[in-house]
């Protein structure tokens, strides 16, 4: 479907922090960029933040006309209601049709306030947006990931928020975006909760991120105690033993050692996953690896998707048989 | 303190899944429906508060008969009442839950983030603006500051980051996940909980209606995610199987 060509306006919201781009935008804006010239539209980013002189550096030859940057420090620490509020008063003037913003812990927060607040539909957790013909779909998970469904979009104007690492990034060479400073609302400040202190993780002896070889386990390996084999292999490879959220929630492994988009984000050259299925927060934090290698006895585990080899079996059988052959150091 | 938790039951695992165009519902096989794990966690903290503070626990849902076991392990675990209120639509889950709420005079709204079975994660902050409450969202942990009358609620910020905030009462919080223990219950817990009552409320006395249909999108395909061609899946007997996957780590560390 296609919007009145009078009202024609796709944005972007896009993430920085600690003055890092989160990659994700780069991904929203290249499919952003196909739907504006199928639909003869202005394609535009809002990113809000403090120094983002390097994050709007990174877009700006990115096939944005435009690119609005509210730099302030009060939004570093991240504030949700200054955020909120700021966003919001911003699409209220630029009445985008269509919105992308990141299925990440701030749009999950975001998208539906914002949805309420403009009056406008929002489909959450998209892992594609296609323009096929006239028509609008966007593709999306549910039931833990073990179907997509496909919708058509009939009503613009909708916010749609985009997982991280679905969206292929497409080079193309485009215009420098002309970058606007945008004052932040004084009213935005008017906020009810209050920070009250910033958790910031503590690298006390194990550092996983350091690791070339991580033996990373789930809730798949059963019990506590049979940590221990992934130990034995671990140590056997020269490797560290990492585990998926459940695992450091129930305080198996020390939280330190928790991949994924709220733990750690790791790049090993071999990552081998133990009984992980592979929900997306954890991919996130692993997906960089080189080589992954997954182990499920779940054939169906979303984790094989992402793998470079894997097996369909009994970890408790499979790892003491791979460690008989591991050859001696 | 009087603690709503919003809880949704969902299956564990589904097969046969249909889409049902005139009732704009998916139809599938499926287990027996479980709290979602995030509402757990919710459910969680607000048996924590009980336990410390003394606060009442209300467990609220929205759905169909299927729904009430939920409820049963809720009374079994430590919930003080349970009400669902019955319907099978959930994409206005937010409207229908904050109608309830406002009968309820609460102090402190508890959800999870996300259900397993819609993956939307919309429904916590729709409810906060619906009942124009102050929040926290993914909060891995929450505290009650008696003399302040605060709630801190500790926060994820990504990357092994939190940020602990301080929200006046009333206020929301939509959970991801505890530290704390999760309760089991007993069966005979169970089995007196049972006995025990399920308040239920129809739409028509929350001023609502069943068909609310919108047409801003629908449904055109269920389908199973694409699969990964290029995982080599290593097959055979236990020697085969760890010779080869030895030789792709070799390979691989080099």
């Amino acid at each position: 479907m296609q919007p009145d060509k009078e009202n024609k306006n796709i944005f972007i919201l896009a993430e920085a922090k600690n003055g890092e781009l989160d990659t994700l935008a780069l991904q929203m804006a290249s499919r952003a960029r196909q739907l504006a010239d199928e639909w003869g539209c202005e394609l535009n980013a809002l990113i809000l933040g403090h120094d983002l002189d390097a994050p709007v550096q990174q877009l700006s030859d990115k096939g944005f006309n435009s690119i609005y940057v509210v730099d302030h420090e009060d939004f570093e620490p991240y504030h949700p209601e200054i955020y909120v509020n700021t966003v919001t008063e911003f699409m209220k003037e630029q009445k985008p049709s269509l919105l992308l913003v990141g299925y990440t812990y701030l749009g999950m927060e975001l998208g539906p306030i914002l949805s309420k607040r403009l009056g406008t539909n929002l489909l959450s957790n998209c892992v594609d947006i296609t323009q096929e013909n006239d028509r609008l779909f966007v593709t999306r998970p549910m039931f833990n990931g073990d179907v997509f469904s496909k919708i058509e979009v009939n009503e613009l104007p909708l916010i749609a928020s985009v997982q991280k690492n679905y969206l292929p990034v497409i080079e193309g060479s485009f215009l420098p975006a002309k970058v606007i400073a945008v004052q932040p609302n004084q009213q935005a400040h008017d906020v009810r909760a209050k920070i009250l202190s910033i958790l910031s993780p503590t690298i006390e002896g194990i550092d996983i991120t350091k690791a070339d070889i991580l033996v990373s386990v789930g809730r798949g390996i059963g019990t506590k105690e049979n940590i221990e084999l992934a130990r034995q292999l671990a140590e056997k490879l020269n490797g560290t033993v990492s585990g998926s959220r459940p695992i450091t929630d129930m305080g198996w492994l020390p939280h330190e050692c928790h991949v994924g988009i709220s733990g750690r984000i790791v790049r090993p050259k071999i990552y081998i996953a133990l009984g992980i299925s592979g929900a997306s927060q954890h991919v996130a934090g692993m997906i960089d690896s080189q080589y992954i290698i997954a182990i499920n006895n779940d054939p169906n585990a979303p984790i094989f998707r992402v793998a470079d080899c894997g097996i369909v079996g009994d970890i408790m059988e499979v790892v003491p048989a791979l460690l008989e052959t591991v050859p001696q150091a | 303190m009087r603690v709503v938790v919003c809880c949704k039951a969902v299956p564990t695992w589904v097969d046969n899944l249909e889409y049902d165009e005139s009732n704009k519902k998916i139809n599938y096989d499926g287990s027996a429906l479980v709290m979602n794990e995030s509402d757990e966690a919710a459910f969680e903290e607000a048996l924590f508060l009980k336990k410390e503070y003394g606060a009442e626990v209300i467990v609220l849902t929205v759905g169909g008969l299927t729904s009430q076991e939920m409820l049963y392990q809720s009374l079994a675990k430590g919930a003080d009442r349970v009400i669902r209120v019955s319907s099978e639509q959930s994409d206005d889950a937010a409207e229908i839950l904050a109608k309830a709420i406002g009968q309820l005079q609460c102090d402190l709204v508890l959800t999870g983030v996300e259900s397993s079975d819609s993956m939307t994660a919309k429904t916590a902050m729709l409810l906060a603006e619906e009942l124009q409450l102050p929040h926290a969202f993914v909060v891995t942990n929450i505290e009650y500051d008696e003399d302040q009358q605060i709630m801190k609620a500790t926060s994820e910020l990504g990357q092994g980051q939190y940020e602990v905030l301080g929200l006046p009462l009333p206020s929301l919080i939509s959970v991801q996940s505890t530290t704390r223990p999760i309760s089991q219950a007993s069966v005979m817990k169970v089995l007196q909980a049972r006995k025990k009552k399920v308040e239920s409320v129809t739409l028509e006395s929350l001023g609502l209606n069943e068909d609310k249909n919108s047409n801003a999108y629908r449904i055109v395909d269920l389908f199973d995610p694409p699969v990964n061609n290029s995982c080599e899946m290593i097959e055979g007997n236990l020697e085969e199987i760890s010779t080869v996957l030895m030789r792709r780590i070799a390979d691989a560390a080099r």
